[in-house]
């Protein structure tokens, strides 16, 4: 059953098309990841589903409520991570999620341990009277987390909230992510680091120029990119006669060459690599090293758009 | 209600925790009040130094007194006072009140006839708005009253013995003067130059208060935390009420004690109306906290909403006389058209003990400043609390 539904949406700044008649379903329990370049129209997908932005023409649902008709009962149920650190420098962790937490009604008891929960599950509880001008850039980020979580939503968005942070702490976030939507929570995450949404995505949808340009499974979206294996060859004594030969090979769908270094494209490449070695010997070609590139959402981005997601 | 007072709370924590907030809101005004208070203390002193004639306003209603009127039209006193009729004592009070002039006499009906008989025969004066020109012009026309009493009473002397005797009276300068000195409202009084500069330091830090408001409008939006607050289930208008209410509470609280403090350290008398002086606390918090709303509405930069705020706080008390209570006729006739001045005007009268009527006035003015203010920040409220 569908947790979050869009139907044809659009947004428009100006003139500018930031989302171009967007539809896309996110069943519930699911860790779905939102990718795309930056401008792509993510955050302002994620603005809409939140209520904080509205949408000029067509209809968000949450839990089967209208956005635009019930937008705060459909606040009540999402919690939101920003991509900015949207911290008061003058609050301490403890008071931040006192703040946020009574302003999503919690009181009293339960507010006092959802808080203590918040603060355990992102780490903090030993800094829960500090404020966040003594925190580390990942502390920070774990505040943010606490900051959206601490009401225990149905909905979880996160964007982007891996930025700008050290590898310990970016673990951290990926398995905390992992383990609220094993306790049951939906995840919408965002970010242009594909390799994190490869890692903890159960489907993701790929969006650029405000549509959705590919959505499914990591194995279904690769599918579509398995001719693009590629094995990287570093040469010496590389001749024109050998590129050819390989360029000539059934299985090679394109070959570059940059000085030395050859570039195959092609499918199934370890079944083909013998092949691809044998021909460099004929040809008295020295191999200096080899590598097997498989294609990843990077490369899926790259053949659906032209650009890099980081572009 | 729990939103708006959780809004409400984090505000007031949020000043209350700023580091600046004790130096910009208390201590700032309490010390400028005491220097500028003492400073300027000389204008409201009486000194040996060049003064400017004194606008005097004169109204003679006995005919038979109008030769001895007309001696505070000499050469002489022109150095001192420059004097205008009027045709009845309301239009002398009126043109008082409106500052038009800054003295007022009045020569009483039957003025002459009472001197010559021996009975009580005064002239009413009427001192203005400044302490210092009042005690210039006082001292002025009571040398030159003192001469009159001394020859009216000699020559009353002559006639019958009371006469006589009021006249041994005038020559010692003792008791039973002709003259009797008195305030448009018969009550009033004069004010000290830390009276004068706590009213107006008072508006002025009021108004910074206010800025306060719409300062925390912006750092929301531009640390992104307004967003964080409307992904919670709260409506702008609830956000608005939170930010009006808790800068206005604590301007409030700044202006309690800015008024205990200058009542018990400097002096400062306020008055016993404490209807009146909450009614002008209140408007003044609420014009000002509009005020900043209606600038929050129009950038979303802090830096942009500190320069329009101090730009307009500086003009407005300038033309209203908080710097110096001289600015001379055009500059103080358009300070009449800031807020500033109707909420200072309604603190000095209340200093002043002023009647109620006219210190009434001043707060109708006020207050329906203050309500165009909010009005035109509820109608821009929405922008000005907008995250999109």
């Amino acid at each position: 059953m569908s947790l979050v539904r869009l139907r044809q949406v659009v947004k428009r700044y100006g003139t500018k098309l930031s989302v171009d008649h967007l539809s896309l379903t996110i069943e519930r329990g699911e860790i779905f990841g939102l990718l795309g370049p930056n401008g792509a129209g993510k955050s302002t997908t994620i603005k809409m589903i939140c209520g904080l932005l509205r949408s000029d023409q067509g209809e968000i649902e949450v839990d089967g409520e209208s956005v635009r008709r019930h937008p705060l009962s459909v606040k009540s149920k999402i919690g939101i991570v920003p991509q900015e650190i949207a911290l008061y420098e003058h609050l301490t962790a403890v008071e931040h999620l006192r703040f946020f937490g009574r302003l999503y009604g919690l009181r009293g008891r339960q507010l006092q341990e959802r808080i203590d929960e918040a603060l355990a599950f992102v780490g903090l509880t030993g800094h829960r009277n500090d404020r966040p001008g003594s925190f580390s850039g990942g502390m920070k980020r774990r505040l943010n987390i606490a900051c959206a979580i601490v009401h225990q939503p149905k909905l979880i968005i996160m964007d982007e909230p891996t930025v700008g942070i050290d590898p310990q702490s970016r673990n951290h976030i990926l398995e905390s992510v992992r383990e609220l939507n094993r306790r049951g929570a939906t995840i919408i995450y965002t970010s242009h680091y594909m390799e994190e949404v490869e890692a903890i995505s159960t489907r993701v949808g790929i969006i650029d120029h405000g549509r959705l340009i590919a959505l499914g499974t990591i194995r279904e979206l690769l599918m579509q990119v398995e001719e693009q294996e590629k094995l990287v060859i570093e040469t010496e004594g590389l001749t024109d006669l050998a590129v050819e030969e390989i360029k000539r090979h059934a299985s090679v769908q394109r070959v570059e060459r940059r000085d030395g270094v050859l570039e195959v494209y092609l499918r199934h490449a370890q079944s083909y690599l013998q092949d691809m070695l044998y021909i460099l010997a004929k040809h008295e070609v020295r191999i200096a090293s080899l590598r097997n590139e498989t294609p990843n959402l990077e490369t899926l981005f790259l053949t659906l758009t032209g650009r890099n997601l980081r572009d | 209600m729990r939103t708006i007072g959780t809004l409400i709370h984090h505000e007031l924590r949020r000043m209350i925790r700023a580091k600046e907030t004790f130096w910009l809101l208390i201590f700032m005004p309490l010390l400028l009040i005491f220097i500028l208070g003492n400073a300027l203390s000389g204008f409201f002193d009486l000194e040996d130094r060049e003064v400017d004639p004194i606008e005097v306003g004169l109204v003679v209603l006995d005919e038979a007194s109008d030769d001895m009127a007309g001696l505070l039209r000499t050469e002489e006193m022109a150095k001192w006072l420059s004097v205008r009729g009027f045709p009845d004592r309301q239009q002398l009070l009126d043109a008082l009140e409106d500052g038009e002039i800054e003295y007022g006499v009045a020569v009483p009906e039957h003025f002459a006839e009472n001197a010559a008989s021996g009975s009580a025969a005064v002239w009413e004066l009427y001192p203005g708005k400044n302490g210092d020109r009042n005690l210039v012009a006082e001292s002025v026309i009571g040398g030159l009253l003192d001469r009159i009493n001394f020859v009216q009473s000699a020559a009353a002397a002559l006639g019958n013995p009371q006469a006589a005797e009021a006249a041994a009276r005038g020559a010692s300068g003792a008791e039973g003067s002709y003259v009797n000195v008195t305030a448009p409202d018969m009550s009033g009084r004069d004010y000290s130059a830390l009276e004068y500069y706590a009213a107006q330091m008072l508006v002025m830090f009021l108004l910074y208060s206010g800025m306060a408001a719409g300062l925390s409008i912006v750092d929301e939006k531009e640390s992104r935390t307004l967003d964080r607050i409307y992904a919670a289930a709260v409506k702008p208008i609830q956000v608005l009420v939170g930010k009006i209410a808790g800068n206005g509470l604590a301007a409030f609280g700044q202006a309690l004690v800015i008024i205990l403090f200058t009542s018990t350290v400097y002096g400062v008398d306020w008055g016993d109306r404490y209807a009146h002086l909450l009614a002008a606390c209140l408007l003044t918090v609420i014009g000002s906290v509009s005020l900043a709303v209606i600038v929050a509405a129009f950038t979303n930069r802090a830096r942009t909403v500190q320069a329009i705020f101090i730009a307009l706080t500086m003009v407005m008390t300038f033309l209203s006389g908080g710097f110096s209570s001289e600015i001379g006729d055009f500059l103080e006739r358009l300070g009449t058209f800031t807020f500033s001045y109707w909420a200072s005007q309604s603190f000095i009268h209340l200093i002043l003990n002023s009647a109620d009527s006219i210190v009434q006035e001043r707060l109708t003015v006020l207050g329906l400043i203050a309500a165009g203010l909010f009005l035109i920040s509820a109608l821009l409220g929405r922008k000005a609390v907008s995250h999109e």
